[in-house]
């Protein structure tokens, strides 16, 4: 709240003179609410890529966005996991062709040996997919933490221009509300959230060596449980943003329409003058904000859109794989590529909760309509 | 494909003729062609491998496609031992073999056993 104080008294010096937006004010107004930090806040390849695409922060938007440049920016992102998760895949695959090659040498009195070599197979391909698959955990970790670092610079900056727009209660109860959130994610995922997952990753990996004891159920149970909890966890958090939002925006437009009744009613020939000047200022203002708002989301977008990628290969990769596999013959192994897959899936379930949390936050508080 | 199907019915027909005079031989005959034609089956086998080898270099199959290679390899190797041993009546002796190829199969995916449980922790722990 201190910087939307500053931030509100560092606007009564910013000249604005008519409803349409003068470029130097608006820029100037961009400095002052702090948006031009959002640009170093970004993790760097988030920012290259952002480059590449032609994406900056400026007063009246996002900047010209090249259809081209993102085409070439998606293709190379693209290219860059599909080769990994190929890899991967392809090894995994290796070793239930080698699964169905034993079947068929030993398909007559050879239950034993099978079995034998079937864990052994299973093995290899719990080696190769699960390293792959604990680095991609690793990394949506990260991305998280970059998402939660971005938004805890990009909070303060909608609150404070929220807050000048005259929608103080709404940006206390925005800010309060989302870094509290941002808070807890940035709690909860390192410490509880990424171990569960890493311990999963580990009961998947072990769970083919020893596939009498169901372990491959257990976490498909945990893996339905868990897309449940975080879609339903998802909309409340939403929900309850919005709705603490709309409320709080509701007694700002009250609290201020009286105020400039009272104002322009009760001040002789200036008060009216004031009056319509603080209607220019917030207006400019959420243009500013709708231009920071919207750079945030994008920002947004493109911080997760590597784990994205790498999420959808890695899912239709084990997937396609663990099919190839029980075509095969090769069910052991087939079970192993599928409870990895179950894995990725939680995690691109839990990257896109909190993207949704803050795209929400940040939508709602570029939705605030200006008090005439 | 057409010499190995020949050896195959060749050595059938060696085996009936040599067992109406010397039953005991028959054995010994069908130990020689399956030997043999279990180096052909491998000899056919390995440039595949290689192949196979140098198609997933780089991928992280390199680390257990020799552990895997050698598994196969016992399978293939006991099962023809039992399969002998079970044409000559002796399932005792089949099934010690049997037994004796699994616990070599174990000790081949090992180190693979090993690197995967300290995957895994290492994975827990974080």
């Amino acid at each position: 709240m201190l910087r939307a104080i500053i931030f509100s008294l560092a606007f009564a010096f910013v000249p604005c003179t008519g409803n349409a937006l003068d470029p130097s004010v608006a820029a100037r107004q961009l400095e002052v609410s702090g948006a031009e930090e959002l640009e170093d806040a970004l993790p760097k390849d988030t920012r290259e890529l952002m480059d590449d695409v032609g994406i900056e922060l400026t007063e009246d938007g996002i900047g010209e966005v090249s259809a081209e440049g993102l085409l070439e920016s998606l293709g190379r992102l693209g290219s860059d996991s599909a080769g990994r998760t190929l890899g991967v895949c392809l090894s995994a695959l290796c070793a239930s062709v080698l699964c169905s090659l034993a079947r068929a040498m030993t398909e007559k009195n050879g239950e034993g040996t099978r079995s034998a070599f079937d864990t052994a197979a299973s093995a290899a391909v719990s080696l190769t997919v699960c390293a792959a698959v604990g680095a991609f955990i690793d990394s949506a970790a990260d991305i998280i933490s970059s998402v939660c670092g971005f938004s805890a610079v990009l909070v303060p900056v909608l609150a404070g221009l929220a807050a000048v727009s005259g929608h103080s209660a709404a940006a206390a109860s925005y800010s309060a509300f989302t870094l509290t959130v941002i808070e807890l994610i940035n709690i909860l995922v390192p410490k509880i959230i990424i171990p569960a997952l890493r311990v999963m990753l580990g009961v998947s990996a072990v769970s083919a060596l020893a596939p009498g004891l169901g372990l491959d159920k257990l976490t498909a149970a945990v893996e339905k449980n868990a897309k449940w909890l975080m879609g339903l966890i998802g909309v409340l958090l939403s929900g309850a943003l919005a709705i603490s939002s709309v409320a709080a925006s509701a007694a700002d437009n009250a609290a201020t329409r009286t105020a400039r009744f009272v104002l322009s009613g009760t001040v002789p020939i200036v008060g009216g003058a004031i009056s319509d000047a603080i209607g220019t200022i917030t207006n400019c203002v959420s243009i500013v904000r709708t231009s920071a708002g919207a750079f945030g989301l994008v920002a947004g977008i493109f911080i997760v859109l590597p784990v994205v990628a790498d999420a959808v290969l890695w899912m239709i990769g084990l997937n396609c794989s663990a099919w190839a596999a029980e075509a095969l013959g090769a069910e052991r192994p087939a079970a192993t590529m599928k409870a990895m897959s179950g894995v990725v899936s939680i995690t691109f379930g839990l990257t896109a909760l909190v993207v949704t949390v803050t795209t929400c936050s940040a939508a709602v508080i570029m939705n605030l309509r200006s008090v005439q | 494909m057409i010499a190995f199907a020949g050896c195959a019915v060749i050595a059938c027909v060696l085996i009936l003729v040599v067992r109406q005079q010397k039953p005991e031989l028959g054995v010994l005959v069908s130990i020689g062609a399956g030997a043999v034609m279990l180096a052909a089956a491998i000899a056919k086998l390995m440039p595949v491998m290689s192949r196979l080898e140098e198609l997933l270099s780089g991928t992280g199959a390199e680390d257990y496609l020799p552990f895997v290679l050698k598994a196969l390899g016992i399978c293939l190797v006991t099962q023809l031992a039992a399969d002998i041993c079970r044409d000559a009546g002796q399932q005792t002796i089949a099934a010690n073999v049997e037994l004796a190829g699994r616990v070599a199969i174990f000790a081949a995916a090992m180190p693979l056993l090993g690197s995967l449980l300290s995957l895994a922790v290492d994975i827990i722990e974080g």
